[in-house]
């Protein structure tokens, strides 16, 4: 891979989410988004949710096996930045392959960015929450340091 | 009529993302792209025969690749206003690809043709075996 940006790089407890109240999918993305926005100094957090629920409208973001991954590119943003939340109950999503979500990961890039690098950052993620064995341990964290200690060493 | 799902086979080559122009191009307001990437055994196995990269290794380029490419379609889908969803499955296309259009009630397959590649053996596998309609883009 030419780009080795980690998740575990981008996160930091301020931007992990653990055990979300909300029921619906609809409000845990305005959570979501609205935490973002918060951690990110997002000028513009209206604007970043349409940015997001507009993408989503052109197809859903649930790549199975209980992962939602929203993405978009915004001006807003100077560089890749992430989101992860894991809700308190599983959330239908309308995934294709029918599953509720557990885990749901948020990546905005910036407009004007390296294509490849947000592309390459989405296949890593996607990648690494495919595999079982880093969902039951992140299902497991108490922690949003714990989260991420749970993510390097996948990564590592 | 414009299909309402249609699946479409996404990997590497030139001409699956002619594939993806075809798609975009049959696609109505209520219609949407399956897009699909196989991690495909046969090709994980071929990686390993040199000795140079191990098992894993192999699955992990593969499997990291095939998320660029989904990304990468979905971009220029939604740009272009199409609705498309991606998914990554591991096996063979040939069995993966008739499985999955059954699953989700897909009217028309679009796959790329490149030659040299087994494409021909996929496209005449699929004619056999798929549930609907194939169209393979040259």
């Amino acid at each position: 891979m030419m780009n080795e940006l980690k998740l575990s790089n981008l996160l930091t407890p301020k931007n992990i989410l653990l055990d979300v109240k909300e029921k619906e999918k609809d409000a845990l993305l305005a959570k979501i988004i609205k935490t973002f926005s918060e951690v990110n100094n997002i000028a513009d957090p209206e604007a970043l949710a349409r940015e997001v629920t507009e993408r989503e409208a052109l197809g859903n973001t649930g790549i199975g096996r209980g992962i939602g991954f929203p993405h978009a590119k915004s001006s807003q943003v100077e560089e890749i930045s992430v989101l992860l939340a894991r809700p308190a109950r599983p959330i239908e999503y309308g995934a294709l392959d029918g599953l509720p979500v557990n885990l749901v990961i948020l990546i905005i890039a910036p407009d004007s960015g390296d294509n490849n690098q947000y592309l390459h950052a989405m296949a890593r993620i996607s990648r690494l929450l495919g595999k079982s064995e880093v969902r039951e341990k992140l299902a497991q964290v108490k922690t949003p340091q714990e989260a991420i200690d749970t993510i390097a060493a996948f990564e590592n | 009529m414009k299909p309402k799902n249609i699946l479409l086979y996404v990997d590497a080559s030139k001409e699956s993302r002619a594939a993806l122009d075809v798609a975009v191009d049959y696609s109505g307001p209520e219609t949407t792209i399956i897009a699909v990437n196989v991690v495909n055994r046969q090709t994980v196995i071929q990686l390993t025969r040199s000795g140079e990269i191990s098992l894993a290794e192999a699955e992990v380029e593969l499997e990291e690749n095939g998320w660029c490419y989904l990304y990468d379609a979905e971009e220029i889908a939604k740009s272009a206003g199409a609705s498309i969803v991606i998914l990554q499955e591991s096996g063979y296309p040939e069995e993966v690809l008739p499985r999955l259009a059954s699953e989700y009630g897909v009217d028309l397959i679009i796959i790329g043709h490149t030659p040299g590649l087994g494409q021909a053996s996929l496209a005449q596998q699929l004619i056999e075996h798929a549930p609907c309609a194939v169209l393979v883009v040259k």
